[in-house]
């Protein structure tokens, strides 16, 4: 047989499965997001901002988790419903707008 | 209240003693002298443009900056006579449910003192309640109108997604923002949402065509045969004060005609977190602008003076949308909210509105510097609305006395008038 066997639909099987691709938080380099952020911070907002954050976003991974209260209806994982904007769609709409030529600031 | 009585009650407050302003008009801008809202006096949340104004959004960094153009809702607003007098506090760039981070100081609560206005448009809520104008517009994010709206027992309604322009308002979150009415009654609110609702060609995202009028529907409210959707439970931390005054105004609703539908409301912790996950994605994007090219001191010293939460929102935001996180964390809040945007749908199969408490406690002390995920619990109730896109609007139960609790009823998406009728229609049964 090529390729994987499909995945069993989560409605029947039961499926919950953690967020495998959950980012082990506690390593969060608060310094080097804040420069890609062009956030300047002090060494007590460094601090104060890393548990925090580390705390967030422990709180916030979403796991996916099969839909057991609306029998009947498709089951839509975090993997398997649609993006609401799919990457063609974006590219279109950037598509629809004129190429810039040149630096925004150069006169 | 007339233009000019409004005016002078607001020039008595003189030093504002509950911060509802962050700045007062000079003059009143005077709206047409015709017009469903003629007469009627105007708060303006500070982070929607009129020109010739400040639009400080409650922070430092934007101090100075005076509007060079006003917002297609506050446009509308003048065209249908209201008379805007001021630009309400609010928490720094709308980032807050409690009232308590605008750089210019904390809002007082006049129905509830010593207790949170709720934000973000705190503002807007607290001089509704003193009764110092008709009429506030605030914005909507995650339940920025409703939050205030309930805790200082005023009505304020977040219409569907794309039913008012959102031209001139510096956004916290362009995908689940809308410009929110706020009155002390259902039919204040109606008159002035009946006066902004529709497309505007300077905002692709407004909905076509022209909506329903809400205001008839409101004057005569009709709920015979309603199916209201009543949740069976309540998500986790909804105070008992609040679950009793809620199971009354649904029976009281039943009382008048209405057929209760007992049904489950989606997951209140996926929900919280999807709301988050994509506020900071799209609040760190849309902060990017404010790097002192344009707004602000040159250089990136001016994002020195940003708040602690704006901060912590720009660090998250940028680290969920960088490069390897971004399909963990952006990408699959988007498609969380696809399917809580399907529960939705679903729920409004077997029911024609859904009714819960608006926020899970009442208004919670001043002062108590919860946590951040504390904070955010408070938003448990309402960050569905924005995240399906549905309209759904607040209007206040019995005051307790812990202060006050607000009604909160959602709707299909497009159907504004119906929700307003239905609160209109719980005021006429309240007690």
């Amino acid at each position: 047989m090529l390729g994987r066997p499909p995945r069993p639909h989560p409605c029947r099987s039961g499926f919950s499965a953690s967020n495998h691709a959950r980012p082990v938080t506690s390593e969060l380099d608060v310094a080097r997001i804040a420069r890609l952020a062009n956030l300047p911070l002090t060494e007590d907002e460094e601090t104060a901002l890393r548990a925090a954050c580390a705390q967030l976003l422990d709180a916030f991974s979403l796991a996916d988790v099969p839909d057991e209260e609306t029998p009947g209806r498709p089951c839509p994982t975090f993997e398997d419903a649609p993006v609401p904007w799919p990457e063609e769609g974006i590219e279109a709409i950037l598509a629809a707008f004129p190429k810039r030529e040149g630096r925004l600031l150069e006169t | 209240m007339s233009a000019e009585a409004g005016h002078a009650a607001l020039a008595r407050i003189g030093d504002d003693p509950h911060r509802a302003y962050v700045s007062l008009l000079e003059e009143p801008l005077a709206g047409a002298p015709d017009g469903p809202l003629a007469g009627l006096t105007l708060a303006v949340k500070d982070n929607l443009a009129v020109r010739g104004a400040r639009l400080t959004c409650a922070s430092r960094l934007l101090e100075d900056h005076v509007a060079p153009y006003t917002a297609t809702v506050v446009e509308r607003a003048l065209a249908a006579g209201a008379t805007v007098v001021g630009k309400a506090n609010l928490d720094e760039f709308a980032a807050g449910s409690r009232g308590e981070r605008s750089a210019f100081g904390a809002t007082e609560n006049p129905a509830a003192p010593q207790r949170v206005t709720g934000g973000s448009s705190s503002g807007c809520g607290a001089t509704l309640a003193a009764g110092h104008v008709d009429l506030a517009l605030g914005t909507d994010t995650g339940g920025s109108v409703r939050a205030p709206g309930a805790y200082c027992g005023v009505a304020a309604f977040k219409p569907s997604y794309g039913r008012l322009s959102r031209w001139g308002l510096v956004d916290l979150a362009m995908s689940l923002d809308q410009p929110g009415p706020m009155a002390r009654d259902t039919a204040g609110v109606a008159a002035l949402y009946d006066a902004l609702a529709g497309p505007d060609p300077r905002d692709p995202t407004t909905l076509p065509g022209a909506p329903e009028p809400a205001s008839p529907r409101v004057a005569a409210p009709e709920l015979d045969g309603v199916r209201l959707g009543v949740p069976v439970s309540l998500p986790e931390g909804v105070d008992d004060a609040i679950e009793r005054a809620f199971r009354g105004a649904c029976d009281r609703l039943v009382g008048a005609g209405a057929v209760a539908v007992e049904l489950t409301l989606p997951d209140a912790k996926d929900a919280l977190a999807t709301y988050y996950v994509t506020n900071y994605a799209e609040f760190a994007s849309g902060m990017q602008k404010f790097d002192g090219t344009i707004f602000g001191a040159p250089g990136l010293a001016s994002r020195e003076l940003l708040g602690p939460e704006v901060k912590r929102r720009i660090l998250l935001g940028t680290y969920i949308t960088a490069k390897g996180q971004r399909s963990a964390w952006y990408d699959r809040a988007r498609r969380a909210r696809a399917a809580l945007e399907h529960r939705w749908a679903a729920l409004f199969e077997t029911a024609d509105l859904v009714l819960t408490p608006t926020m899970p406690t009442p208004p919670p002390r001043r002062g108590e510097h919860p946590s951040p995920l504390e904070e955010y619990a408070a938003d448990v109730l309402t960050v569905h609305a924005n995240l399906a896109r549905i309209p759904a609007g607040t209007v206040p139960l019995p005051t307790t006395d812990e202060g006050p609790m607000g009604l909160q009823v959602l709707g299909p998406a497009g159907c504004d008038a119906a929700v307003l009728e239905a609160m209109a229609a719980y005021e006429e049964v309240r007690a």
